[in-house]
């Protein structure tokens, strides 16, 4: 297994060491943590009594306040969960876009991902990762052994960017494969239709999950400080090109990029869905950073 | 279109270079591989037309700019037909207007110096074995040369020795006049130039002598070969003139120690108020009266002078002020012919031995009143001689100025050959009728022979009527002869009764024929008739007591010498000129051959023949172009004074404003310029075409402002992208 100081520097793991990941709702889970559970159910800490209903177990009579009330009372209990995160990576064409740094948005994208899952197994809560373009490529389901993280790491390594993205298409079929709440992690540049896609992130928040989408750019993408006559190249279908005048197109452009963002930003906002942008220019501690701070914020 | 360095014209090719640039750069592309294609896309969706545009638009500035500058370079000449005339010789016509309003002196000589100057200029400018002529716009209309002439040199010295004349422009047949010279002239490029001070008097703008103009710029450029017609305006406009308008005898025939009022009227056409005005009044060239008088801006004021002759012949006033430097206005000369007597020859038609029963009985006394009437002390200015029809022939006309038919039947053709003569020379003649007028004979003979102011119908009697008799309507008389009937002190006209008379049948439609007073049936009493230089007046009744009470009135004596007078003031040939009208005098038969000497304005003196014509010595001088005296001597040292004078209606110095001439001149079809580098240009332009560099070099200018501000905007887009 390659180790996390493969992927990530060691003053990036040194920082992302101190961060603490609060999660803002808590998680369904069977492994104790440090997140409260408003479920109730087997666990040692005793929460309250209530009278019997019918359909309610036998063995959670309390057997000792009938003795003494002559009443039938069921005992609850509040127990510790874990937080199950997942975090998905868009591994479409279109994340292997790279800009004056040479890493690819999917490079960055997998960097991020690997500290997620240091952060979380840390936590000792559980995390999974799944890969996709039109399509799932790979799909790890969350554990929180520390076996489970180099796994993860391997899965990482290997992934290598796709054709095509069709995302809304995969965040439905995504849904019902998460069989228990948690958190999920999308890593994309989400370039799709904003509407589309929005329609498939509220099937995740219907589902009860919590949402937070790093959006991945390359400064290019939001800059588009191209001046000659280019020929740009569609990194998802191979053979279709478009040539341009940058110089006279960039006012248009950097207009539409500028919409496409704030459709997405408010799209997220009426989900209440978090969304971090996230630039390949930028150190991951830095990006970290301001979205643990944001969480803190809103926690 | 044609191009002074047509070489530089290659210099169009630079126009590949921003086709090239563009070419090379999107061939020299770099190739991104790009993620956010959707956006590219949608923004290629949105953008692409208004970009494709602003690109092709961008590259047709850039294309354009070296194609314009190598235009612009290589000086293009816009022509049509006139490059054939690049080199050719030129007919030149100059319609020069000599009027004498052009006499106004302005800043640096007088109008007219500055249009024969110019005129001088243009025939100097022509190529060698150019023709040209010079027609002159003043009345009446006359060209410099009878046919045109290959001495410019000449012609510009003639030009320039040229003195103003003093007529009135006539425009419309100027043109008419030149356009007739045009066609025989000899050279098909043809140039007619019209110079002119533009004053509103002679260039109106009314519709019938504006329609006139076109018409006539419209015929020239319907010619064979067309003239450019040019019309160039010469001449400051005077602000200041002051003009003695008319000058008016209270006598229609002024006897000798008779006191006639000469009344002047002067008009003010300036913008100043004259608080004194001098107007001196001079007889025979002798200062006799003064007055100071105010007329303010755009007045007009009469002055009266009184004065007597106290000898018979021609006399001269002359009314004069001296307000401004247009002088020729500041004049007025009127020939006013004193007479001793006045004969005036009566054909009697019905003579009787019996007092008062003859024809002519009471006319003879109401001509010479005072001879009749045994006065002794007082003079009849009529002198009456009374024939019978048989004895009137030529030599008894003699130097009768007025005969009177009186109920005359008929005459014999040779009498009525001699009448005519008689009248056509200004003669006056009186016809009154009665019973022995043959009627036929009138209608037939001297209706015809013009002598007889209308067609005689039957004769009205009303004396079986239960009024037996009918008035003259009593009026307001206008004519002449009449006027002083409008005040009853005078006569009353109405106050005889009339029972008999002659019906006539008046012809409305001619203008020469008025009626001057009519019965109160409807039917004309007397009529006027114009015929030749004299007039005929015909009486519908007659001038004894037969058919009328008339002649027993009181206004019998003052009518009768009215009408006699009215008549008599009319035999001469006229000696009251406009200018260039011939001044003609009449002598004795006996005279013919002999000479008179003729002394103009300038004092200097001619001698002229008397030619035998019409039975006459008559004597014409012709030259009488300047306004002035002009004195004929005749062989017994007896003078006449011709006067000349200027038409007032020049004596208003207002031009056409500019935006009127140009007007005038699109009207007319032609060009109109204000000076002699702008005909040249014009002249350049017609004979090389238009040399458009400069505005093709304001077009390179403009275009490579947009291109630069399309640039900017663009550039714009993208630094706020």
């Amino acid at each position: 297994m390659a180790p996390l100081t493969d992927m990530l520097q060691p003053e990036e793991l040194q920082s992302i060491a101190n961060l603490q990941l609060m999660a803002k709702q808590a998680v369904e889970g069977a492994i104790t943590g440090m997140h409260r559970s408003p479920h109730k159910g087997f666990s040692v800490e005793f929460a309250q009594h209530r009278e019997y209903v019918q359909g309610d177990e036998i063995r959670r009579v309390d057997w000792k306040v009938f003795a003494k009330t002559d009443r039938y009372y069921v005992r609850e209990y509040e127990e510790e969960t874990n937080l199950r995160a997942m975090v998905l990576v868009d591994a479409s064409g279109s994340m292997a876009y790279a800009g004056e740094s040479g890493q690819t948005k999917l490079q960055h994208a997998l960097k991020l991902a690997a500290c997620l899952a240091h952060i979380i197994m840390k936590q000792s809560d559980s995390i999974g990762l799944m890969t996709f373009d039109t399509r799932i490529r790979a799909h790890i389901p969350p554990r929180s052994s520390t076996r489970h993280l180099r796994v993860l790491y391997e899965e990482m390594l290997n992934t290598q960017p796709g054709g095509e993205t069709d995302l809304s298409k995969v965040f439905h079929d995504i849904v019902p494969r998460l069989q228990k709440r948690g958190m999920i992690f999308i890593l994309s540049d989400c370039f799709t239709d904003v509407k589309e896609l929005l329609q498939s992130l509220a099937h995740f928040r219907h589902a009860s999950h919590e949402v937070v989408i790093f959006h991945v750019m390359d400064r290019d993408e939001v800059e588009f400080p191209f001046d000659a006559w280019t020929r740009f190249e569609n990194l998802e279908m191979a053979g279709e090109f478009r040539m341009v005048d940058p110089a006279s197109f960039r006012a248009a452009y950097l207009d539409n990029f500028a919409k496409f963002t704030s459709a997405l930003k408010e799209g997220c906002q009426r989900h209440r869905i978090e969304l971090v942008p996230m630039y390949t220019h930028e150190s991951l501690t830095d990006c970290l950073a301001r979205f643990l701070r944001q969480r803190q914020g809103v926690a | 279109m044609s191009f002074m360095n047509l070489a530089l014209i290659g210099g169009a090719a630079a126009a590949a270079i921003p086709i090239l640039v563009h070419l090379i750069s999107k061939s020299q592309h770099r190739e991104v591989k790009w993620g956010a294609m959707h956006l590219i896309e949608l923004t290629l969706k949105s953008q692409q037309r208004r970009l494709r545009f602003e690109h092709w638009l961008l590259m047709l500035l850039r294309c354009a700019i070296p194609v314009l500058l190598a235009l612009c370079m290589a000086r293009p000449i816009l022509k049509g037909t006139a490059a054939l005339w690049s080199n050719a010789k030129t007919s030149l016509l100059v319609v020069l207007d000599n009027s004498y309003s052009l006499d106004f002196k302005g800043a640096g000589g007088t109008n007219f110096e500055k249009a024969r100057d110019t005129a001088a200029e243009l025939v100097q400018e022509l190529q060698r074995g150019s023709d040209v002529n010079i027609v002159l716009m003043s009345d009446p209309q006359s060209s410099l040369y009878d046919t045109a002439v290959f001495n410019t040199e000449a012609v510009a010295g003639e030009l320039k020795s040229m003195q103003a004349g003093f007529g009135q422009a006539q425009v419309s047949t100027s043109l008419e006049h030149g356009a007739e010279q045009l066609m025989q002239m000899n050279h098909p490029h043809r140039e007619m130039v019209l110079i002119s001070d533009f004053q509103r008097i002679s260039w109106p703008t009314e519709e019938g002598e504006a329609a006139l103009r076109t018409r006539v710029g419209q015929q020239l450029q319907r010619m064979e070969m067309p003239p450019n017609l040019t019309l160039f305006h010469v001449g400051a406009e005077g602000r200041e003139n002051v003009c003695v308008e008319t000058v008016a005898s209270s006598h229609l025939l002024l006897g000798v120690n008779q006191t006639v009022t000469i009344q002047a009227s002067l008009r003010n056409y300036g913008e100043r108020n004259h608080d004194a005005l001098r107007v001196i009044f001079h007889a025979d060239g002798k200062p006799v009266d003064e007055q100071q008088i105010p007329l303010g801006a755009g007045e007009r004021r009469q002055v009266q002078f009184r004065h007597a002759f106290d000898a018979p012949g021609s006399h001269v006033v002359e009314v004069v002020t001296d307000a401004d430097s247009l002088k020729a206005d500041n004049v007025f000369r009127a020939s006013i012919p004193v007479w001793d007597k006045v004969p005036v020859l009566v054909i009697n038609g019905a003579p009787s031995t019996e007092p008062l029963k003859g024809e002519t009985d009471f006319l003879q006394i109401a001509l010479q009143p005072y001879r009749e009437g045994r006065e002794p002390e007082l003079v009849d200015l009529l002198e009456t001689r009374i024939i019978h029809v048989a004895d009137f022939n030529a030599a008894a006309i003699g130097e009768t100025r007025v005969v009177v038919l009186a109920n005359v039947s008929q005459l014999q053709r040779s009498q009525l050959n001699e009448l005519q003569t008689f009248v056509k020379d200004g003669g006056g003649l009186m016809i009154f009728g009665g019973d022995q007028v043959d009627q036929r004979w009138y209608n037939d003979q001297l209706l015809p022979y013009g002598l007889l102011p209308a067609r005689l119908g039957e004769v009205a009697d009303k004396q079986q009527d239960a009024e037996p008799f009918t008035r003259v309507v009593g009026q307001r008389f206008d004519h002449p002869a009449l006027q002083i009937f409008s005040n009853p002190r005078n006569g009353d006209l109405a106050s005889a009764e009339m029972r008999q008379w002659h019906r006539t049948v008046e012809d409305p439609d001619n203008d020469l024929v008025r009626t001057l007073a009519r019965l109160e049936t409807g039917d004309a009493f007397l009529i006027e008739k114009q015929y030749g230089n004299g007039r005929v007046l015909f009486c519908a009744t007659a001038c004894d007591d037969a058919w009328s009470s008339l002649p027993l009135r009181p206004v019998f004596v003052p009518l009768t010498q009215r009408l006699c007078t009215y008549l008599a003031s009319s035999v001469m040939p006229p000696r009251n000129l406009g200018v260039s009208e011939k001044a003609v005098a009449h002598f004795p038969a006996a005279q013919a051959g002999r000479e008179v000497v003729v002394t103009d304005t300038q004092n200097e003196q001619r001698a002229l023949p008397i030619e035998l014509r019409g039975g006459r010595g008559v004597a014409t001088y012709e030259d009488t172009a300047r306004p002035g005296l002009y004195t004929m001597q005749g062989p017994d040292g007896e003078a006449i004074h011709f006067v000349v004078n200027t038409r007032r209606s020049e004596s208003d110095l207002k031009q056409l404003t500019s935006e009127e001439r140009r007007a005038v001149a699109a009207d007319m079809g032609a060009e109109l310029v204000q000076d002699l580098d702008e005909y040249r240009q014009l002249d350049q332009t017609r004979r090389f075409g238009q040399e458009i560099w400069k505005p093709i070099f304001a077009l390179v200018l403009f275009v490579l402002f947009f291109e630069l501000w399309l640039e900017r905007r663009m550039a714009r887009q993208r630094v706020s992208g």
